[in-house]
């Protein structure tokens, strides 16, 4: 095995299973955001030594490859039927653990998918504004809007559904 | 709510299921789209040869 392998393989052994998480936010759906991590790593082993830094190749290559995958029309299809069959409010679990993920997955399915990869990457993997807008190809002054607006928007979500779930009545 | 946001991210993902995927399959999959990328150079440079014979022996046929 060459060294180049070697370090891939050390390289995906390690970054995998965030890349899979980053790429799960971005999307929200599992299946699609390791199809999608996949590809992306297939694409770095091609070009492994032509890259200097690989893990933000990886992270921008994956963040990207989800939101396409967003825009795909069988995609848009898909989710207008997941959401029709949905009630609007959070069932409400009697496992508190569950019931808080799917409140705050509920609050990021709502939010347009860059305002979510700009969330994501800040706030998850920590990016600065810079490294947030050379990861997404957009301004810095977008990804300032971007957070601004979705910090807000998710703030609402969050607080919305609080109250529904506290509400006399709520299933 | 901003030192709090990474942990209700983290919250988000705590249903993940087991991977499909390996480091295998990662390795695997970047070789098959190395041999793919080969082949289809390969390809590409076969069918140039291709036209350029066929373009130059029809200019000679031509000129004869």
């Amino acid at each position: 095995m060459s060294d180049r392998e070697t370090e891939f393989r050390e390289f995906v052994g390690a970054r995998m299973e965030s890349l899979r998480g980053l790429a799960y936010l971005t999307c929200g759906d599992w299946q699609v955001a390791e199809d999608a991590v996949l590809g992306v790593l297939a694409k770095l082993y091609g070009r492994w030594s032509r890259i200097d830094n690989h893990e933000a190749y990886a992270r921008t290559a994956v963040v990207r490859a989800a939101i396409d995958e967003t825009r795909r029309p069988w995609w848009r299809r898909e989710q207008s039927h997941s959401h029709a069959a949905l009630p609007d409010t959070v069932v409400t679990d009697r496992t508190p653990d569950v019931d808080e993920r799917l409140r705050v997955r509920a609050a990021l399915d709502r939010l347009p998918v860059k305002l979510r990869a700009v969330l994501v990457l800040r706030f998850l993997e920590g990016l600065s504004v810079q490294q947030t807008a050379a990861a997404l190809d957009c301004p810095e002054g977008t990804v300032k809007g971007y957070t601004s607006r979705g910090l807000d928007a998710l703030r609402h979500l969050l607080d919305e559904r609080t109250e529904d779930n506290h509400a006399p009545g709520t299933v | 709510m901003h030192p709090e946001l990474s942990d209700l991210l983290r919250t988000a993902m705590r249903d993940a299921p087991p991977p499909r995927h390996d480091v295998h399959d990662a390795v695997l999959a970047g070789r098959r789209r190395r041999l793919r990328a080969r082949v289809g150079m390969v390809l590409a440079a076969v069918v140039a040869v291709a036209g350029a014979v066929f373009v130059v022996t029809a200019g000679a046929v031509a000129s004869v």
